[in-house]
């Protein structure tokens, strides 16, 4: 063990109430060189207490002053707390950026998905190209092909043929209906009942027929 | 005095028909409906004129229309037609009001159905006969408790039948069963001694079972025959999809009861319902001999005729001209073209009768535009002109829409109101003065606030392709100006940058005219400066 292991082992030993220096020389001989190395390299602290020198261990010198300056405590306990305030808000900061990670990535999800239904729908049948007459057209073939014996048919049943083909949703189908419907008042009938349809007269008109 | 020299009220006030105002049938596809019905009853009557029927003569009608369309009245009216009481008896029953729906309270409630007239008709033939068989058979005597005192008084048997039907003497039942038994099935002396008893509904209470409940229809249907020379109807109203009733409906469908008719009337969604419900008793509906239909009967053509049939049925001196029919027609076509609302019989007849008491109020001579103003304001106060930025009264809408019928007589009333709309936003500083236009080709030239000049020229024609090609010309010479404004009646999208082609409805050029006469009339209000503005940028004029 050399000399200056020797001494920072001493130095250490002492702990936060640190090792005199006069007390080390008389037990260690010759240590300045020694103690001089080690203060350069930053591992012991000496410190001036009274009228004697002591000498610190880097592990314990905070924690000696601490004990004995009451200015020090008071500017490491603010330190402390600005340092937990920077923690804490640390963790938010992460945590919201993590949320909105997340959502940015919904988001894109939802918006790539949308992308991919508008372009199918596009490519099925552009929405809202259907004008009346090419709706009627439609119309009539499903109305006529879902005829019964008394001629009136579910709306429902002809809306599902229509918006497959046309590709129109249910909210438009009915506009076309209604407005189908007040155009050739002399060729179509509506009449009330069913799940869904035109509403007339605040009744539900689910029911058509071809006069 | 009501309008058209009318003494009373044609039109009914009640929202569901009664018998009486079922009498008047207007309308050519009820009237249609009307013939295949009596077409129905006849051909059935016809088979069965001998006396004798069996299950092949049996009819089932189904009648499917929506609400308000007229089944019911159909159905009062058929019911109450002399020709079809001659050959019928009819059992009218409103299944709305049965409740609770089982076998016995619709066998009630068919019962009930018949009128008391045919109840007191078919007593007196039974009594009649038994009187007949008194003549020959002593059994028969008794039940007139007929003796020698009545001899020897100078009573006759048929002056005891008379004191039995005013309920004069109580007849020997016991000695009626003892006669009827002979010639007749239990069920039916059950119910020919309920007739003598007067207490013919009673029969409901008699049946327990549904086949006794078939039973006796068929006993009813078969004494209806004997006694009466008629076949029997049951008119079933507002049939539903609820099970007591199908079930009911299928058994006496199954059963054939002879010389009888089953007309069952319904919606298109009560048939869909019964269909999803009961495919058995849908089956049998789809079978049906007679498949009444009333396609259109809410159509422009079937309403007019339908009000106009109740004028001609009390214009008992014949004095509404073709005049006035011509005229009430076109205040009826305004009335079911702008309102949706209206467009079924059982609303415009609401209408029509509170026009007439209106009009009879203010003792006026025909039904005029202030009386359907009034009516709609008062009994729809909702009901707005759909699409009128000024707020168009209806009788001012009904005026004006007449008036324009001629398309000159638009187009000039048109060219005018955008005339007097730009000199109005110059008024209120939203527009520049407006320049002379002579010579130009356009009908009014002005500038915006910013200095733009605008031109605006009217095309409005009967024939769109004369307006296409006018619309092209006018838009060649836009050289003359910063922005053209073309209005027109045509459906085009045509313009470029400097020009703007607005479509006019029907409606926008009312609107304008009404702005225009108010205009020149110095009529215009505060709520009406907004209105003008409004319409003015619904133009594009400012």
């Amino acid at each position: 063990m050399t000399a200056e292991e020797i001494l920072m082992n001493k130095i250490l030993s002492a702990g936060s109430a640190g090792a005199k220096k006069a007390d080390l020389r008389k037990e260690l001989g010759e240590i300045d060189s020694a103690l001089e190395a080690l203060v350069s390299k930053g591992e012991v602290f000496i410190d001036k207490r009274g009228s004697a020198y002591y000498c610190f261990h880097q592990s314990h010198y905070v924690q000696s002053l601490l004990n004995t300056d009451p200015r020090f405590r008071l500017t490491y306990d603010m330190i402390k707390s600005v340092e937990e305030t920077l923690r804490s808000s640390s963790k938010e900061v992460a945590r919201a950026i993590e949320t909105l990670a997340g959502n940015v990535s919904n988001l894109a999800k939802l918006v790539s998905e949308r992308g991919v239904t508008a372009t199918a729908h596009a490519s099925a049948a552009p929405s809202r190209t259907v004008s009346i007459s090419d709706f009627k057209g439609e119309f009539d073939a499903a109305l006529a092909n879902s005829s019964s014996s008394i001629g009136w048919v579910e709306l429902a049943k002809i809306r599902n043929d229509v918006c497959a083909k046309c590709g129109l949703s249910n909210d438009e189908f009915y506009r076309l209906v209604g407005e189908l419907t007040g155009q050739y008042q002399d060729k179509y009938e509506l009449s009330t009942g069913g799940g869904e349809g035109v509403m007339v007269r605040g009744l539900v008109h689910g029911f058509v027929r071809c006069i | 005095m009501y309008p058209y020299r009318l003494e009373k009220n044609p039109y009914p006030s009640s929202p569901t028909p009664t018998l009486m105002d079922a009498q008047i049938l207007g309308g050519r596809r009820h009237k249609e409906a009307k013939a295949a019905v009596l077409s129905c009853f006849s051909d059935l009557h016809s088979k069965v004129s001998g006396g004798t029927a069996t299950d092949k003569d049996f009819r089932l009608l189904t009648v499917i229309q929506d609400v308000g369309s007229g089944k019911t009245h159909l159905a009062l009216h058929i019911k109450g037609l002399k020709e079809v009481a001659n050959n019928t008896v009819a059992s009218y029953v409103d299944l709305s009001v049965v409740s609770p729906r089982n076998m016995n309270s619709l066998y009630g409630a068919m019962l009930g159905g018949f009128t008391d007239e045919y109840i007191a008709i078919i007593r007196r033939a039974v009594v009649a006969y038994v009187c007949e068989k008194a003549e020959r058979d002593s059994t028969a005597r008794k039940v007139f408790n007929y003796g020698f005192m009545d001899s020897i008084s100078g009573r006759s048997l048929k002056d005891k039948a008379e004191l039995v039907l005013h309920n004069g003497m109580v007849p020997n039942y016991s000695a009626l069963t003892q006669v009827l038994k002979k010639e007749f099935s239990p069920i039916e002396v059950t119910i020919l001694k309920l007739v003598v008893e007067g207490n013919f509904r009673a029969d409901a209470q008699n049946v327990s079972t549904l086949e006794d409940i078939i039973a006796s229809l068929a006993a009813l249907a078969s004494l209806n025959l004997r006694f009466l020379k008629r076949i029997t109807v049951f008119q079933l109203d507002e049939f539903e999809s609820d099970r007591e009733t199908t079930e009911f409906v299928k058994a006496v469908i199954n059963a054939h009861i002879p010389a009888a008719a089953l007309m069952l009337i319904f919606t298109p969604s009560s048939y869909n319902e019964i269909r999803q419900a009961n495919a058995s008793v849908f089956d049998r509906l789809e079978k049906a001999n007679y498949k009444v239909d009333l396609a259109g009967s809410n159509t422009y053509e079937e309403i007019l005729d339908i009000i106009m049939e109740y004028i001609r049925h009390h214009d008992a001196g014949k004095c509404f001209t073709p005049e006035e029919e011509k005229d009430l027609a076109a205040k009826v076509k305004v009335i079911y073209d702008e309102f949706s609302d209206f467009r079924n019989v059982r609303s415009m007849l609401n209408i029509m009768y509170h026009t007439v008491e209106n009009s009879g109020k203010r003792e006026c001579a025909t039904i005029d535009e202030q009386a359907l103003d009034d009516t709609i304001k008062n009994v729809y106060p909702g009901l707005r002109i759909r699409g009128s930025v000024m707020d168009v009264p209806i009788s001012d809408f009904i005026k004006i829409r007449r008036n324009c019928n001629d398309i000159t007589t638009l187009e000039a009333g048109v060219r005018d109101a955008v005339r007097n709309l730009v000199n109005y936003a110059h008024e209120v500083g939203a527009v520049a003065k407006p320049q002379k236009a002579n010579g130009s080709g356009f009908d009014v030239m002005f500038s915006d606030p910013y200095g733009t000049k605008v031109a605006v020229a009217i095309v409005i024609n009967q024939d769109h392709a004369k307006s296409f090609e006018q619309i092209s010309n006018t838009l060649k010479t836009t050289g003359f100006v910063d922005k053209l404004v073309i209005l027109t009646n045509a459906n085009t999208s045509a313009g470029t940058n400097g020009s703007a082609v607005v479509t006019m409805d029907r409606c926008k050029m009312i609107d304008l005219i009404y702005f225009s006469n108010k205009y020149k009339n110095s009529e215009l209000v505060e709520d009406d400066s907004q209105r003008a503005l409004m319409l003015a940028k619904s133009i594009r004029i400012c």
